[in-house]
This record gives structure tokens, sequence and C-alpha cells, in this order.
């Protein structure tokens, strides 16, 4: 089983989000202890904690701008995954922040569990802000 | 395919202590400059700090061009 060492010291971001119907959570941004793989953590939930590559990391920040749903591979465990990338639904957040800035959901399947998580306007600022910042730490390729 | 640009946000490296080359944020955060280091810390300075920073950068700097000629 092939495994992904994490490193908490060296780089580390807590960006805030909306889980739809149940309210704020924090997700997670590390770097892999190797620097090769950008670490999620959806709503800081060792379930749902993906490694992103160097090329999906940019293809993610360059899908947070984009109209229509897409999906970027990740690694899970020892398997593979898809990080399903869409511009939300407002109807999902709470009634304060539905004339917000963009919104973008970020959502996660494995086996029978499911998380969306909802970044808006400034929480959407900081995942982008944090996100391109850890890319830019990932070891070249 | 290149990194989106983020208004108002740029970045800067760093070496940390561990010898690992690392990223450094820098924006604009309610009438702060903000420097984010890698590992999360931020740092806010006033106009006024960022000009005593700026003025040592600078003497450092000189310092440092300095003892580099003298050893040419």
């Amino acid at each position: 089983m092939v495994t992904i060492e994490r490193d908490m010291f060296r780089f580390r971001r807590r960006v805030p989000g909306h889980v739809p119907d149940q309210g704020r959570c924090h997700s997670l941004i590390e770097l892999s202890a190797d620097g090769r793989f950008v670490l999620l953590h959806l709503a800081s939930v060792s379930w749902f904690s993906v490694a992103l590559s160097r090329k999906a990391t940019l293809r993610l920040l360059h899908l947070l701008d984009e109209p229509e749903p897409d999906r970027i591979p990740a690694r899970r465990g020892a398997g593979e995954c898809w990080v399903v990338v869409r511009p939300s639904d407002r109807a999902v957040l709470p009634a304060v922040r539905r004339r917000d800035g963009p919104a973008v959901e970020l959502s996660l399947s494995s086996r029978d569990r499911e998380i969306r998580i909802v970044f808006v306007d400034t929480e959407l600022h900081d995942l982008r802000r944090d996100l391109t910042a850890a890319y830019l730490q990932l070891e070249p390729s | 395919m290149t990194v989106p640009s983020l208004p108002g946000t740029y970045w800067a490296y760093y070496t940390d202590e561990s010898g690992n080359r690392a990223v450094l944020t820098i924006e604009l955060a309610n009438r702060r400059i903000a420097l984010t280091t890698s590992a999360g810390e931020r740092l806010l300075l006033s106009p006024t700090e960022l000009g005593m920073l700026q003025e040592n950068l600078e003497c450092v700097a000189q310092n440092i061009m300095s003892s580099l000629g003298r050893d040419l």
C-alpha cells in the first residue's frame, strides 16, 4: 500500500467553508513530506483527505473560475478518486450568504460517503490564495 | 498552463530554517500589509512599519554588497 506522509510544519492553512444544510467547517491544506503533493483535508475529516499532484492542483485552481462542472484526479489512501468542482447552487447556502460573491462547490464521494463543501466570496478568495501558495511551494516535477 | 492571478496578492520565495524552499504570501489586509509564512504565521505591518522594514532591508543589502566588494 502506498501512503503519502504529511508534513504538518512545512505548510499549513485552514480555509473556512460551508457544508450544505449543516453549517460552517474548516478544511486543511498541507504539503506531503516529499513536497510532491498538496494534501486537501475536506472539512478536516481524514476520510475525505486527498492528495493532489502538481498538475491536478493547477487544474483545480483554473476550475475555480469555470462556469461548467468538471473533475480532477486525486489520490486517496492507496487508491484514486475524483474531486468534483462546480459553481454552487446558492439555495444550499445560509440565507445571509446567498447574495454574496461567487460560490464554488468541491465534492468527493467515497464508497457510501459523500461530502460537499461550498466556498463563498472571501472563503473562495482564501481557498484560491492558499492553494496557489501551496502549488508554488511544490517541488518541480 | 500558468497560475491564475489573484488581484492584490503576491508571492515571494525564501528558505526556511530546515533549508526548504518556502513561499511568502504578500497581500493587503485591513489597511495593513500581511506577510504569511509557509507555516501559516501571519505578520501584519502598518505603512510606517513597512517603511522601516524596507529601509532596514536596504541597509542590510548594502552591507552585504560592500562585504562582497571587499572579498573580491
